[in-house]
């Protein structure tokens, strides 16, 4: 990965995630994703055209909840902020990976983005993710959040089975 | 006067923001339909009244340039409205898409004021 993919990943991700949900993150350290409770809600998706590669994002269920709810203007104790919390991470990824790639290569190229796959972390293997190349690690009111991507297999694999 | 409102997308949580956002906007709903795909939308489409269309892109079966194209070449379905709710960024697709007659296009993340904006052009005054 090299240093534009680095520095806009690390400014576009925040930003999209404040945009759709009024969620602030700062940079945060890898060790505290193993530190945190279990288990990460995550999700991955591959995309192609100019560049190919993959993105995903894990965090904390409580996060995921939090993100839920604020996407859908209710609280978190709302049953569909509790039944959407998964799928509103994917959504989020979906957004997240969008921006990104239009911040990397302009509006000029066409991406093509599966559909998020949604699968569960246990915080040591949310860890040993984080401590991977191609991994961001930050915080939201600190719970930790991980995003990660790869660029034309240059870094590590995104996981999940939509990249097996 | 109510509106009938398709929503296309395979995600339950934007089907919940659109819905939201209707809401929010004072969009008077009569019924609210919504799809996992294109394939799905068609289905509904072919079989209910239908007033405007909102459609994401990238959808599994079908997605929404090919629901998009369907609907155009089909009669009955050509003049109902449709807006385009993705995280597409790409000038050659949203041209695309313009070309192929989509009243509007919407990139996530969206505020529900710019949705409220897009529905009172399209709709006209009458849902205030």
């Amino acid at each position: 990965m090299d240093e534009l993919q680095r520095s806009e990943i690390a400014r576009v991700v925040p930003s999209i995630l404040g945009q759709l949900a009024f969620l602030f993150a700062d940079p945060a350290e890898p060790q505290d994703f193993a530190a945190a409770d279990g288990p990460y809600l995550a999700g991955s998706l591959t995309f192609s055209g100019p560049s190919n590669g993959g993105m995903a994002a894990a965090m904390p269920e409580a996060l995921a909840l939090e993100l839920a709810a604020n996407l859908l203007g209710s609280e978190t104790d709302d049953p569909k902020a509790i039944e959407f919390a998964h799928d509103a991470l994917g959504e989020f990824l979906n957004v997240a990976c969008g921006h990104v790639l239009t911040a990397l290569h302009g509006p000029g190229p066409v991406f093509l983005l599966s559909a998020p796959h949604l699968f569960e972390l246990t915080a040591p293997e949310a860890g040993a993710l984080a401590r991977k190349q191609g991994s961001f690690a930050f915080a939201v009111d600190g719970a930790p959040f991980l995003f990660q991507a790869s660029f034309c297999g240059c870094c590590a694999e995104v996981p999940g089975e939509a990249n097996a | 006067m109510e509106f009938d409102i398709l929503m296309v997308d395979d995600s339950r949580t934007v089907k919940a923001v659109i819905a939201k956002s209707l809401a929010v906007a004072g969009v008077p709903v009569k019924t609210l339909f919504d799809a996992g795909n294109g394939r799905e939308g068609l289905d509904i489409l072919r079989r209910e009244h239908v007033d405007l269309v909102f459609a994401d892109l990238n959808m599994p079966v079908m997605g929404g340039m090919e629901m998009v194209a369907e609907m155009k070449a089909d009669t009955a379905l050509r003049a109902i409205p449709i807006v385009v709710i993705s995280t597409e960024g790409s000038d050659a697709r949203i041209g695309e898409l313009r070309e192929k007659g989509v009243a509007a296009f919407l990139r996530k993340p969206f505020k529900p004021e710019m949705l409220k904006r897009i529905l009172e052009e399209i709709l006209g005054a009458a849902h205030g």
